[in-house]
């Protein structure tokens, strides 16, 4: 089997790890991480993807041609709704975000979210990939909004745009499998904990879910397999996602 | 400078996010004997439309917004004896509050200051909280709406449970309408959950909660 893997970079690590593994052949596109900031910009640019492989199929220069597209994604604030390929079929986990899939899968994922709900959670690829929000200096972002807003409200300003973290009761960072060595990382979320007056939980990574997506395998009530011509929608249910023909 | 150059300062200053000077034109205007509900109507509330406006079409973002909206219920408090002397009433009564688990408010402050705008008086409950929270504090208030906010999609199912607990309920079904809102929210969900209300923006959010009110 040949698998197209289309994967945010947060992934990196993890991906490469289990694609170097994989009983499939995998092709792949990276995406930047931190694109679910901008959900609409990120369905652009996973369908231009997809497209360009579409395109690629039709013209025939597609030189690994593959049995499907496996989107390395959840949810993502409805990046993936709409996503839709003329010619493969578009495997994704229904999970929220990357947490589930960084946690194995999105039970646990929701479990862990019930007991700690007011909780930032951290991996090694967001360390590596982006700016890790709450470790911005306030001093700093007080000047930006003082500079572009005024004296007069920038307290205002950073009050609004600190006042997540006050609310924040945790930091949650999930260890991965395939790093050999993530202390340094572990160090800085709890860093981060200590600074913000939370509490620091550690959990084991689990790459069970993402193994599963890059050998293949795509069992119904973990990943959404959406078939040729048919677009990827949020189904507001605990499934996260399902698929619909798209109309004639 | 006469009445409507006034009112057009006080929209102006209210756009570019001046708060102390909306307060100060303001009671300016007060002090030249402007009616307080033209200052409200034809000042503020038009200032906040404008901004409201280009927050739809892109073209300003979330600080300004806030700005505009703190700039706004600057000039708000400075009226609000003089709108109760002239026996302008609140308008409705509004239950607000983020969802259980969820813990993001920025939008859920936007809307309450442009609720409070709009005369709607506003029992904000903060965050996290939980269905029976909302409609306990619906029923002491008499309130007439309920607005839900959640930023993440793990959190925006607890919306359902509020709209089944107010159905559930014979003193509140019917009676209170429940709005729903925030980044994860759409149209497609509000109908899912059988919700009274989905708006994209606090603008929206604001004058739908008002035509509740008053068509109710």
């Amino acid at each position: 089997m040949t698998l197209h893997i289309i994967a945010c970079q947060v992934f990196y690590r993890e991906v490469s790890f289990l694609a170097s593994q994989s009983s499939c052949t995998t092709t792949i596109t990276w995406m930047p991480q931190g694109m679910h900031n901008t959900p609409e910009l990120l369905q652009k640019a996973l369908q231009l993807e997809i497209e360009k492989l579409d395109q690629a199929y039709e013209s025939g220069t597609l030189r690994q041609v593959p049995n499907a597209l496996v989107l390395c994604y959840g949810l993502c604030s409805y990046g993936v709704a709409g996503l839709s390929s003329r010619h493969f079929p578009l495997a994704l986990p229904r999970t929220d975000d990357c947490i589930g899939i960084f946690l194995g899968s999105q039970q646990r994922y929701l479990r862990e979210f019930e007991k700690h709900p007011g909780s930032l959670w951290l991996t090694n690829g967001w360390f590596e990939t982006d700016a890790v929000p709450a470790e911005k200096d306030p001093a700093a972002i007080r000047a930006k909004y003082a500079e572009e807003y005024g004296e007069e409200n920038a307290d205002f300003l950073l009050e609004q745009d600190q006042a997540w973290i006050f609310h924040y009761h945790a930091c949650s960072y999930i260890t991965s499998p395939a790093y050999r060595k993530n202390a340094s990382f572990q160090e800085r979320a709890r860093a981060l904990a200590q600074r913000n007056h939370w509490d620091f939980y550690t959990f084991n990574g689990d790459n069970s879910l993402l193994f599963r997506l890059l050998n293949g395998e795509f069992p119904e009530d973990e990943i959404l397999l959406c078939p040729p011509g048919a677009k990827i929608f949020p189904s507001f249910d605990e499934k996260k996602v399902c698929w619909k023909a798209e109309k004639a | 400078m006469d009445q409507k150059e006034l009112l057009a300062e006080i929209s102006s200053w209210l756009q570019k996010g001046r708060m102390p000077k909306v307060k100060e034109m303001v009671t300016q205007a007060l002090d030249e004997g402007i009616s307080a509900k033209d200052i409200l109507e034809e000042g503020l509330l038009d200032g906040m439309s404008v901004i409201g406006e280009k927050f739809k079409n892109n073209e300003v973002f979330v600080p300004e917004v806030l700005i505009a909206a703190r700039a706004m219920n600057g000039g708000v408090e400075i009226l609000k004896p003089y709108l109760v002397e002239a026996g302008v009433e609140t308008k409705g009564t509004v239950v607000i509050g983020t969802v259980k688990g969820d813990l993001h408010d920025i939008g859920k402050n936007l809307v309450k200051m442009m609720m409070e705008g709009k005369g709607l008086n506003v029992i904000d409950l903060g965050v996290d909280v939980s269905p029976e929270q909302f409609v306990a504090t619906a029923k002491e208030n008499n309130a007439d709406i309920i607005s839900c906010s959640a930023l993440l999609t793990t959190t925006m199912g607890e919306m359902k449970n509020v709209v089944d607990l107010v159905k559930a309920d014979p003193e509140l079904n019917g009676k209170v309408k429940v709005m729903i809102g925030g980044a994860p929210v759409t149209e497609a969900y509000c109908q899912k959950i059988g919700a009274d209300c989905y708006t994209s923006d606090a603008a929206s959010a604001s004058d739908a909660a008002l035509a509740f009110c008053q068509g109710a």
